[in-house]
């Protein structure tokens, strides 16, 4: 750098100063700032892009549109019941949609099976039914009667019949006409 | 405007802007409001330079303010407010552009740039240069991988420091300035094939 033609920071040097001049040597440092032509090209390099931003600026049409922010929501004091209610609310529809998936893990064939289940308890229930009232074609007295009265299709004893029907010594049954 | 080029202009934020930031993440409306006034401008450039389409950029930007609005609690350094926005700039209009590839799969096409001057004076120069303009920028960044692409447009066309660069596009400062030393190289040697007449030599 001791001939001042050679010392001229080349156009690489000059566009690493533009981007960072931290990034030049101490050496390219002070010459740069006491070099006029090199310090001229830097100058010219710097306006021409400074005139890239101001040509952007003055070819870009106007806005015409104000930006408009969400109208502010006035404060509620029942709110806190709304979101409160929106709580239970939630709550409740999560409980019914948890039992819905344990009832479809409980029957894994879903409500058909449920169906049939039901048809079987009613069936059992029917022939319970019916039994009951064939117990009672056949006996329609209550317990209690059956020490009075013998037991239907049972025979009755002869000392029954003698003590409504005496006989005579003969044997022959009592005349009572 | 650029200064040195290092992003000394990364403390636009500072002062007012963060007390303003602060008062915002506190829930005070006006004060995000007064934000929006600060920023819109910048935004509606950043997304406009992307898009070149007023009326798509409008749209991006309310949303672009809306989503800051909302996430302002993710927010978690007041003094990066800007680059933070720029961020959320440049997602929504990727998205916008996603969205717009895909339309114009099914032969939706957005407004064309032209409508953005409907009355472009008596001789129509304005409208003529504006469309030289971008005619000419688009094509050299065009040039560009995308990386570098984004990074050059941070810095020359949006403003940003080198830090508020990194923040908006999630990647380290070394990695900006590597793209951007890149970017700068092809402008130099390449601008005047897109009529930017880049410095030759020192």
């Amino acid at each position: 750098m001791s001939n001042e033609n050679k010392s001229h920071l080349d156009p690489e040097r000059i566009i690493a100063s533009f981007v960072d001049d931290r990034g030049l040597s101490p050496q390219e440092r002070e010459h740069l700032s006491g070099c006029p032509a090199c310090t001229a090209a830097r100058e010219r390099l710097a306006s021409q892009l400074t005139g890239l931003a101001e040509q952007a600026g003055r070819h870009t049409p106007e806005s015409f549109r104000r930006v408009v922010l969400p109208a502010e929501q006035p404060a509620n004091p029942l709110a806190w019941i709304m979101r409160w209610s929106m709580g239970v609310a939630a709550a409740a529809a999560t409980v019914a949609i948890v039992a819905a998936l344990m009832l479809g893990r409980l029957f894994p064939g879903g409500v058909g099976e449920i169906d049939q289940l039901k048809l079987a308890q009613e069936t059992v229930r029917d022939a319970t039914l019916l039994a009951e009232v064939r117990a009672l074609e056949n006996d329609p007295l209550p317990g209690a009667y059956a020490e009075i009265i013998p037991e239907p299709g049972g025979s009755l004893d002869d000392e029954f019949f003698d003590f409504l029907i005496p006989l005579d010594a003969d044997g022959d049954e009592t005349q009572r006409t | 405007m650029h200064g040195d080029g290092t992003g000394k202009n990364q403390g636009d934020d500072a002062g007012g802007s963060i007390s303003l930031v602060n008062a915002a993440l506190g829930g005070d409306r006006p004060s995000f409001e007064r934000l929006i006034t600060i920023h819109q401008e910048g935004i509606f450039r950043m997304v406009y330079a992307r898009m070149q389409s007023r009326a798509d950029a409008e749209d991006v930007v309310q949303d672009v303010f809306l989503s800051a609005y909302r996430n302002l609690a993710s927010l978690r350094e007041p003094e990066l407010f800007k680059a933070w926005l720029y961020r959320i700039a440049l997602n929504r209009v990727r998205d916008f552009m996603r969205k717009r590839k895909l339309m114009s799969l099914f032969g939706f096409t957005s407004k064309e740039a032209d409508e953005d001057y409907p009355d472009p004076g008596p001789d129509g120069f304005d409208h003529l240069a504006a469309r030289r303009f971008w005619s000419r920028i688009n094509d050299f960044l065009s040039s560009l991988p995308p990386l570098q692409r984004e990074v050059f447009r941070l810095r020359f066309i949006d403003d940003l420091g080198i830090h508020e660069i990194a923040v908006a596009l999630g990647r380290n400062e070394s990695t900006v300035k590597t793209h951007l030393y890149r970017a700068l190289d092809k402008f130099r040697t390449e601008g005047s094939q897109y009529g930017m007449s880049p410095q030759e030599e020192s």
